[in-house]
């Protein structure tokens, strides 16, 4: 499972990156590698199985809990 | 992984590596090209043979034949032409004749100031096309092509006399579009006689055929043929971008042309047109099109290409509008079936077999028992025989090409079904599948390919799988353009008027303009109130 | 320079606007249990309020024409606050596909493929829509055209169909539920569809005629809105009571259908006709994420972002949800609550201060 993770990264690494160094689009390889670095970090802690906080429920407790605004 | 990276590092060294030395080979070859122009003619007609002798080499079919041109004092020279690709009675009866015996020269035209050439050219040779040149490559090329060049002593000009002419097969009827009602002309590997019989169907100054040559080794003649006001200069202009970037040492046959100037090489779906029929090149032509002839090929392109007109033949506007728009219909849901027919039965026998009404699912179950294999093997499998059998019933000289197809029929089809190798319904959807994929040729060969694709899918995901596939083949074929022109274009984008054509034919009549994203020069291409009705009442009364 | 190089007309605007509504006909399941056999009621009264709604934006997009929503952030409330704002908008088009990747998964899953891994079919679903945004909204607007017919004639079609199986006194008594009810399934459904036309102001800047938004808009919005409407009460006429408890009211009542013991299990199709909608809704939430992306980081070309925008979105609905339930009850509850603050507040608060500013005036000329 980790391994096929790595290497799907790998692939979109090598689909894109290639074409942005040839075009030398150097800001779109630093706004790509933000998003690729944090996305690739989500993606392996959930599979090694820790348990990120859910932003939906998050957005749940905020709603219910903290502003008392949901209906019911 | 690390071994990729450096294989691909490795491709993009060798991709720089081959665009240099491309880059080197051409300023090289411009080179050449230049220096070989640079030689000419000289007043010598002994040095200006020894020349051609040394470009023409020993070849067995030129022909060098030296003579004394009959006028008043009697001058030396030589005719020089291909054995094979010339009119021999043209070159007796009209150039060498007249020239040995029958000088016409009079008195005014003696004491004119014109030189030798120009008074042979204009008094003694009885051939069309005659014209003159000084170029030493420029008179070798003509004379490859069929020309017969003379040299005349003391000139250092040389005519090129217009002899060509060579064997070729007449007109036949096609053999890949057979029609039932309509011309049955089709056109031949003589790019003059396909040219001329375009011309024969649209008798107007405003045809153009333009030529050029391709190929520096084949040198084929190409002829863009169009309609001055028709077609969008734009899309000429374009074509001729596209002919001239083709730099090659060959081109052996339409296809060549056809992979060097289409828009998506990558896709499945073909972007440039062809044909092997005349009428359907005028009307294509008549709509705003712009067709592709090659010398040595009876096939001519046609550009822009829509999907839609590989569901339309020429004898759908020869037939009255009902039917044939029934068959349109068909024909549409005929190439459906042949790229969707597996997919479908493997995605219902392996993952939906709650979809199937029970009583056919009893049956099918009970056909199915005993066969080792899943369904999708099983499709992937017969999809690969089916294709096996056609190409060599294909290849094969027809009578053996109807044993294979026996063979294939009884022995494949009916014993691996008896001997429990393959379900009796998987058979069944093969052969509707094949013989569905005959109603569309143009797309045959996409066809085939979606087939497999979409059965992996069905294997994998069943019907979502499907649905992924059509989706991601209807977006390829909305990104698709051919010369500019959306591929898919009267469906996506949309273009209501051009509906009258498209999964219907509307009748003539009523088709009154042409298709908006070709034609859009002069929209227009009939009057209104075409429609044929009885007189009126008035009109009755007053005969 | 703009992003985005294509064109689209307004005629595709209005399929690709009708798509974008007609595609809640399945989310709309989370509003039935609130409003039972009125939720026809609240359908219209959606419909009606998503107008005016659209309207607001509208006039936003009329004020600064040729400019998408991130660039009229940046002008009404300066780089900071305008980027601040943006990038809200930008989390918000994020999390709204990561939401649609996951209810579409959650469909295949219990309708079409029921033992397949949900992370495969969203993977694969969000392949296909990577492959339409990264050629372009041309080509997005182009399929809508074709993909806003199938599901219109399925819907007219199964309800000629069903209409042996109707009763209609299913729909009696009208308004019996508390009117708080009523309002709570209306902005439910304002919530998952007709306010969701905002991401349009992402869009309009590529129409070919730049102030002519209006009437494509509000069109598709009103066209299949009254397709909803009938789907809607197809639903209830067929399943009455059961409408509110089933998974998915649309596909049980198809399911229904039975004609000569052959024309059976239709619902297949609409399944089929849904993806279809599904894919074009969730196309446009994700070209409006990474357009706004690309355009707030002032990229020369969005193309790089689709792909992995895609995975973080997959990536994004898997971390968030855990079940059905819990997607349904922040639908029912939650979301419709916070979402006024980027339908409602923020928009409004724009065009006031654009009004106050004068903005047009400096911008619009040029």
């Amino acid at each position: 499972m980790l391994l096929l993770l790595i290497s799907a990264f790998l692939g979109v690494a090598l689909y894109e990156v290639p074409s942005l160094i040839r075009n030398k689009y150097w800001r779109e390889l630093v706004v790509f590698s933000v998003f690729f670095s944090f996305t690739f970090m989500l993606a392996l802690l959930q599979t090694l199985g820790f348990q990120i906080p859910s932003p939906a429920i998050g957005v749940d407790y905020l709603v219910e809990d903290i502003l008392h605004i949901n209906y019911r | 992984m690390l071994s990729y990276l450096l294989s691909r590092l490795k491709y993009l060294k060798l991709l720089g590596q081959n665009y240099k030395l491309s880059q080197s080979n051409s300023t090289a070859s411009k080179d050449k090209d230049e220096k070989s122009t640079t030689s000419y003619l000289s007043a010598s007609l002994k040095n200006n043979l020894n020349l051609f002798k040394e470009s023409l080499g020993n070849n067995y079919d030129v022909v060098i034949r030296e003579f004394t041109i009959n006028m008043p004092k009697q001058v030396d020279g030589a005719l020089i032409y291909l054995t094979g690709m010339t009119d021999s009675k043209i070159v007796n009866d009209s150039i060498l004749k007249p020239l040995m015996f029958e000088s016409q020269l009079d008195k005014t035209t003696l004491t004119s100031k014109l030189d030798t050439i120009e008074m042979i050219r204009t008094t003694m040779l009885s051939v069309g096309e005659v014209s003159k040149s000084n170029s030493i490559n420029d008179l070798v090329d003509n004379c490859m092509a069929g020309t017969s060049i003379l040299l005349v002593d003391g000139c250092t000009e040389a005519l090129l006399i217009m002899t060509a002419d060579w064997k070729a097969r007449s007109v036949d009827e096609p053999k890949t579009e057979s029609v039932v009602r309509g011309s049955r002309e089709g056109f031949i590997e003589n790019l003059l006689t396909n040219t001329t019989l375009l011309r024969r169907k649209i008798k107007n100054p405003d045809l153009v055929l333009e030529s050029m040559k391709i190929g520096q080794r084949t040198k084929t003649n190409v002829c863009i043929a169009y309609i001055k006001g028709l077609a969008n200069p734009s899309l000429i202009d374009e074509i001729k971008r596209r002919l001239n970037n083709i730099h090659t040492d060959s081109i052996l046959e339409s296809g060549y042309i056809e992979q060097f100037i289409e828009d998506a090489p990558f896709s499945i779906f073909a972007t440039v047109g062809n044909t092997e029929k005349p009428d359907s090149v005028a009307a294509k032509i008549l709509e705003g099109r712009a067709a592709i002839f090659v010398d040595g090929t009876p096939f001519v392109l046609t550009v822009p290409l829509l999907l839609v007109e590989n569901f339309q033949t020429s004898e759908d506007y020869y037939s009255r509008p009902y039917f044939v728009s029934f068959i349109r219909l068909i024909r549409f849901m005929a190439y459906l079936i042949s790229i969707l027919a597996p997919a479908t039965y493997v995605a219902l026998t392996t993952f939906h077999q709650e979809l199937i009404p029970t009583p056919l699912l009893f049956s099918m179950a009970s056909a199915q028992e005993g066969v080792p294999f899943p369904a999708i093997a099983e499709a992937i499998g017969m999809g690969v025989i089916f294709e096996i059998l056609r190409e060599a019933g294909v290849r094969l000289p027809r009578p053996v090409g109807q044993a294979v197809s026996i063979v294939g029929a009884l022995v494949i089809g009916q014993s691996a079904v008896t001997a429990g190798l393959i379900g009796a319904p998987m058979v069944i959807v093969v052969a509707l599948t094949a013989v569905a994929s005959f109603v569309v040729p143009a797309q045959t060969d996409s066809g085939g390919v979606l087939r497999i694709v979409f059965v992996a899918l069905a294997g994998f995901s069943g019907g979502f799988g499907i649905m992924i596939g059509l989706i991601g083949l209807f977006i390829h074929l909305t990104s698709l353009r051919s010369f500019g022109t959306p591929f898919l274009s009267p469906i996506a984008p949309l273009s209501v008027a051009d509906l009258k054509d498209t999964f219907i034919r509307a009748p003539l009549w009523a088709m009154i303009t042409r298709p908006s994203f070709i034609g859009s020069q002069d929209p227009k291409r009939k009057d209104f109130r075409l429609k044929p009705s009885p007189p009126s009442e008035k009109e009755s009364q007053s005969e | 320079m703009r992003l985005e190089k294509g064109v689209i007309s307004s005629l595709q605007l209005f399929f690709l606007v009708n798509c974008f509504i007609q595609g809640a006909l399945l989310p709309l399941t989370f509003a039935y249990p609130i409003s039972k056999h009125d939720t026809w009621l609240a359908v219209i009264a959606a419909m009606i309020i998503g107008s005016v709604i659209a309207l607001v934006y509208i006039s936003l997009a009329n004020l600064f024409p040729g400019k998408n929503f991130v660039q009229i952030n940046d002008l009404i409330y300066g780089p900071y606050l305008g980027k601040f704002i943006s990038s809200q908008y930008s989390l918000f088009f994020l999390i709204t596909l990561s939401g649609y990747l996951w209810f579409i998964g959650d469909f295949v899953l219990t309708f079409i493929m029921p033992e397949t891994p949900m992370s495969f079919i969203m993977i694969m679903f969000a392949f296909v829509c990577a492959w339409a945004v990264r050629q372009g909204i041309e080509v997005i607007a182009r399929m809508s055209v074709v993909f806003a017919f199938i599901p219109a004639i399925i819907v007219f079609i199964t309800s000629a169909m069903l209409l042996k199986e109707m009763k209609f006194t299913n729909f009696l008594p009208v308004l019996e539920i508390p009117i708080r009810d009523l309002i709570q399934s209306t902005h439910i459904i304002t919530h998952i569809s007709f306010s969701q036309v905002l991401v349009f102001l992402m869009i309009i800047p590529s129409l070919n005629e730049q102030r002519r938004a209006k009437k494509p808009i509000l069109l598709g919005m009103i066209s299949a809105g009254l397709i909803l409407v009938i789907g809607t009460l197809r639903n209830i006429a067929t399943l009455g009571p059961l409408s509110p408890v089933v998974t998915s009211p649309s596909m049980e009542a198809v399911r229904l259908i039975d004609i000569g013991k052959i024309l059976t299990r239709l619902e297949i199709f609409v399944a089929m006709a849904q993806i279809l909608l599904l894919f074009t809704i969730s196309c446009i939430f994700y070209y409006a994420a990474v357009l706004s992306i690309a355009q707030m980081t002032k990229l020369r070309t969005y193309q790089p972002l689709v792909v992995i925008i895609g995975v973080l979105s997959i990536v994004l609905a898997l971390i968030s949800y855990q079940s059905r339930m819990q997607l349904s009850y922040s639908i029912m509850y939650n979301t419709p609550i916070i979402s006024l603050h980027f339908y409602l507040v923020l928009p409004f608060m724009s065009l006031i201060v654009a009004k106050l500013r004068k903005l047009p005036q400096n911008n619009g000329r040029n």
